[in-house]
């Protein structure tokens, strides 16, 4: 059994070193770069984070509870505060009287405060609603595609768009009347200047 | 001080690593003895290095060292001994040093033992255990690494982690590190969790060795049955830790999950099973290239393609490109690990293509009627290979392309798994029944036919048996039950075949036979048994999925209620503190007492499924009461004391004990097979020359 | 707002809401339950899953039950306004047939390349015949006993 492997003649044989490239190699060799390059966009895709001050809000469409239809696009040139909440998470709550003091002063000003609710079963999501008397549109996340397009990653989280569409603030976790209040204030003063 | 200790010895490691690759490969191209030599140490330099690396954290670990940011991030001063040692795996930095350290010692298991039989594969094999070696020593040390410790400013006492001593900082008080340091997590303080990593983990690194050799035999041209001699030990080992690891993994879920069952289908269950399915497709086929020199690419493809899913399964696991309830937290190893990957799967396919358009792959023998054993082992592959695939795309192929290409975020669950496993399954365990009694080239059908009668027989009767006690009537069933035992009987028909054989031409007695039978030939007798291992397995899974009972009733206390054959009372609960002065990480407790009873009302048993609640979490254990037939497996899941009202699961699992006790017996038999008479390799006790000096 | 939350937290403490019911059994619930994912744990299916939204979820199930809706439609309502990924096989046709067929089609190039093996081998003994025709043939019987005894 004992085979003598050809150690030093194959160094004399290295003209033909190399994988000749037939049809069969090149799918292979393809495939595999392919299948890589797949799981690399997947990879980079699942470690996206939220966007933050100066980055590109991402554009979405939802249908408020009443029925309206509201596309971000045409928000552009308001200020717009998107809200991710869900019922039984403890900061939405606490925060969610702040958010329509909000609404109240700044709608005023052009400001477009948007709930948006996460994974409630509808009963619920409105009673929440109902329970803090909010009057702004608030609107079911319907196949989590606001979820998804801004990569959010738990309740609540907030984000404040500028008219041009850059985001200026993002808040994770709960805000505050206070803090809301403070980058609206100097977004607003930005634009007017 | 253990924290200088361990970086630097960590940091050496890496060296030696990186300079045994250099030194092995520029020896073997230069045939220069001297460098492969001084490779070779270097190389062996690595395991004792991570071992201090190791030790120091494990001494940290200990000693409460909370300075170490790992150790202040897995234990706190209530944590036991117990689960101070094994936090050492109990999160991501600490389980890749453990790893590091688990891979340097098969790697260096393997320069040991195989030095002198295997020299000519040596460098080679060397440079491609130490590149995976250097790799993962590589993520540990310069992106996760165990021994940042935290340090504090000394004006306004903000803390933070940093490797080396930062200007102007101090080490934060003990009083204040030990006062903040976090447990570890609940989930994780159950036996079967706290020896299942360590299981998985060398299962899945020892596959390494067998990889490295056929790489060596691919980039050195030496084709020959050489490397296959050199790791069938090998790989029969690191089978065993990962066979080991997936059944502790599973008895672990049904333990502490608390969903009544042992496997979910879950991308990370399903990334520790795809080694496990090419890696045992590899250890079969291998068998036929060491006996009839066929399947050469084939085997290259599997051992080379186990080694691959090793490493995509890590990668899984611990990048975050999939979530799921076992993942670590997202990291930033996730890309390092994708390319390695990407690597040695790009190497390892190069190198076969080459080798295969040079024709030295090509297969010795070529005659094979269509019945013979050659083929069935071709099948074998080819189903488990099918396998491979569907497995991997229910698990990883499917959810990413559609979420990446159509935007849609999808899962698969067990109404994918089992109607596409479930058939290749059957078709495994049929080819498990009919392969062994094949012969070599070709068989005839009537042959095989007659081999069959008697273990088809009594299949049958066992059937019957299992239906008449467990009372299953089904058609399923019954072939279920069939397909998966008819493998069993033909393992024991064979061996009391040849064993009496043997009593009655060599006048041994039975148990002699036996011993004998298994020394002349471990690997098959070890083999049966562990087939005989699968199919109780397989009989308990078939018991325990198409036969499951499960209910949820909420039920008063006081009140008994019927359930299949049992009836049960709700007697009492209790809530309280474990321990009498209770600390911030303690659980709370709230236990059920449930009398079990049959249906005349007899009692059974006393069982106490219960809650238990952590300040950040609470789990359901479940209490159960355990029969040869099945078990009662009950769980709490919601109580009111008010209304003295609990609700609770009920599963009746029938059979499911069988899957641990087939586990237990596919290990026995995988030792039989493994069991090294030859511990000392053959040259040695044999006084000939290794084969270098031919 | 401390009057929602109390409920909130009985809620939590105790599932039994979810099944406070007669005509619709817990089991019921639990048979579609079983067939959907748990859509904040990923992977968890929803019958084993005990957080605020799953509990919310199941009773809802339970709700849409009530009004008679059948198993099949409950889970295309949650399809339609969660996502395909709350279940554990896609609703929609084409996302079905794409999870189901390459697993299928997997197996079938898996099977071609066995073929393969299988053809390159009866091939090459039929070259072999041919040019080494004095050769002892392979296949004789007393070889193949051979093999067998040696390979004991």
């Amino acid at each position: 059994m004992v085979q003598e492997p050809d150690f030093l003649q194959e160094k004399t044989k290295r003209e033909h070193k190399g994988v000749k490239l037939t049809p069969g190699t090149i799918v292979l060799i393809v495939g595999i770069v392919v299948f890589i390059s797949v799981l690399g966009i997947q990879l980079f895709q699942q470690n996206q984070l939220q966007p933050v001050a100066g980055e590109r809000a991402p554009n979405f469409t939802i249908t408020t509870y009443d029925g309206e239809t509201i596309d971000s696009r045409d928000l552009r040139g308001q200020i717009v505060i998107v809200n991710m909440w869900a019922s039984w998470c403890g900061p939405c709550h606490a925060e969610a009287d702040d958010f329509q003091q909000i609404h109240e002063d700044y709608a005023s000003d052009g400001v477009v405060l948007l709930g948006v609710n996460w994974l409630d079963i509808d009963d619920e999501a409105l009673e929440f609603i109902e329970f803090y008397d909010l009057t702004y549109p608030n609107a079911p996340d319907i196949g989590e595609r606001v979820y998804e397009a801004f990569n959010v990653q738990g309740m609540p989280e907030t984000f404040v768009i500028g008219p041009d569409g850059i985001v200026r603030a993002t808040f994770l976790g709960g805000t505050t009347y206070e803090a809301l209040s403070n980058v609206l204030n100097e977004v607003l003063a930005e634009d007017a200047s | 001080m253990l924290a200088e200790i361990g970086l630097i010895s960590l940091a050496l490691s890496f060296i030696t690593c990186i300079y045994s690759i250099i030194a092995s490969v520029y020896g073997e191209i230069k045939v220069s003895n001297r460098m492969v030599i001084s490779g070779r140490n270097a190389a062996l330099a690595t395991f004792p290095l991570l071992t201090i690396a190791t030790g120091a954290l494990l001494v940290a670990l200990i000693t409460q060292d909370y300075q170490i940011a790992y150790v202040f991030s897995v234990s706190d001063p209530t944590t036991p001994m117990f689960y101070r040692v094994t936090a050492l795996w109990g999160s991501q930095k600490g389980s890749l040093l453990f790893w590091d350290f688990l891979m340097a010692m098969f790697a260096f298991g393997a320069i040991i033992f195989n030095w002198k039989s295997d020299r000519r594969l040596m460098p080679y094999t060397i440079a491609f255990m130490m590149a995976s070696v250097a790799f993962f020593i590589g993520i540990t040390l310069f992106i996760e690494n165990p021994f940042a410790r935290i340090w504090a400013d000394p004006v306004t006492g903000e803390t933070w982690e940093a490797l080396f001593v930062p200007a102007n900082a101090v080490a934060p008080p003990e009083a204040w590190l030990a006062a903040n340091a976090q447990g570890l997590s609940p989930l994780l303080r159950h036996f079967g969790m706290i020896i299942h990593p360590p299981m998985l983990y060398l299962g899945f690194v020892g596959f390494v060795v067998p990889f490295a050799f056929a790489m060596a035999a691919l980039a050195s041209g030496d084709l020959s049955t050489n490397w296959i001699k050199a790791t069938r030990r090998w790989s029969l080992v690191a089978w065993l830790f990962l066979s080991l690891g997936l059944i502790l993994g599973g008895r672990w879920a049904y333990d502490v999950l608390g969903w009544g069952g042992y496997w979910g289908w879950d991308p990370v269950e399903n990334a520790a099973f795809l080694p496990w399915l090419v890696g045992t497709a590899f250890i079969h086929s291998v068998m036929i290239q060491e006996k009839r020199g066929m399947l050469k690419v084939w085997n290259m493809v599997l051992v080379i393609g186990t080694y691959s899913s090793v490493l995509f399964g890590t990668f899984a696991t611990r990048s975050g490109v999939i979530e799921s309830v076992h993942s670590f937290a997202r990291s930033s190893i996730g890309f390092p690990m994708l390319t390695f990957w990407g690597v040695i799967t790009l190497i390892g396919a190069y190198l076969i293509v080459y080798r295969w358009q040079r024709g030295e792959l090509t297969d010795e023998h070529e005659f094979t009627g269509i019945l013979s054993r050659e083929t069935l082992f071709v099948l074998n592959n080819v189903i488990f290979m099918a396998l491979t695939i569907t497995i991997f795309w229910g698990s990883f192929g499917a959810p990413i392309i559609s979420e990446l290409v159509i935007g849609q975020e999808i899962t698969l669950g067990k109404d994918y798994f089992l109607p596409v496993t479930v058939p290749l399954f059957a078709a495994l365990y049929i080819l498990m029944g009919i392969a062994p009694l094949s012969a070599w080239s070709a068989t005839s059908l009537s042959r095989l036919g007659n081999a069959l009668v008697i273990p088809l027989f009594l299949t049958v009767i066992t059937v019957a048996i299992i239906v008449f006690v467990m009372g299953h009537l089904s058609i399923g069933a019954l072939v279920g039950y069939g397909i998966v035992i008819i493998g069993g009987w033909v393992a024991i028909y064979e061996t009391y075949r040849a064993a009496e054989a043997r009593v009655r031409t060599k006048g041994e007695g039975w148990l002699q036979a036996l011993g004998k039978l298994l020394e002349r030939n471990q690997r098959r007798y070890g083999g049966y048994m562990v087939h005989l291992g699968i199919v109780v397995i397989g009989i308990g899974v078939i018991g325990s999925t198409l036969f499951q009972y499960e209910t949820r009733r909420t039920i008063t206390m006081g009140d008994s209620v019927a359930i299949q054959d049992y009836i049960i009372r709700y007697d009492d609960v209790t809530v309280g503190y474990e321990v009498p002065n209770p600390g911030p990480n303690d659980r709370v407790l709230t236990r059920a007492t449930i009398t079990l009873m049959n249906e005349s009302g007899q009692q059974i048993a006393t069982i106490n499924p219960r809650i238990d609640r952590f300040p950040q979490m609470s789990m359901m254990i479940a209490g159960a009461h355990s029969t040869a037939e099945r078990d009662f497996y009950m769980l709490m899941d919601g109580f009111d004391a008010e209304q003295n009202l609990a609700s609770f699961v009920i599963y009746i699992n029938p059979l499911v004990n069988l899957v641990w006790w087939g586990g237990i017996i596919l290990i026995i038999g995988t030792v039989m097979a493994t069991y090294p008479k030859d511990i000392v390799p053959e040259h040695i006790r044999t006084g000939n020359k290794p084969k270098e000096a031919v | 707002m401390s009057r929602y939350l109390t409920a909130l937290v009985i809620v939590l403490v105790t599932a039994i809401g979810i099944y406070a019911q007669d005509t619709v059994t817990q089991d019921d619930v639990d048979e579609v339950a079983s067939r959907m994912y748990c859509p904040v744990c990923e992977n968890e299916p929803l019958d084993q899953c005990y957080n605020p939204t799953c509990i919310q979820w199941k009773r809802e199930i339970r709700d849409l039950m009530d009004q008679g809706l059948s198993n099949q439609e409950i889970l295309a309502s949650f399809v339609e306004r969660y996502g395909e990924h709350v279940v554990g096989v896609p609703q929609d046709p084409f996302l079905r047939f794409l999870s189901f067929g390459a697993p299928l089609i997997g197996t079938l190039i898996a099977l071609a390349i066995g073929l393969m093996t299988f053809m390159r081998w009866r091939n090459n003994q039929a070259d072999v015949s041919v040019e080494q025709y004095d050769e002892k043939p392979k296949y004789a019987d007393s070889y193949r006993s051979q093999i067998e005894r040696d390979l004991g």
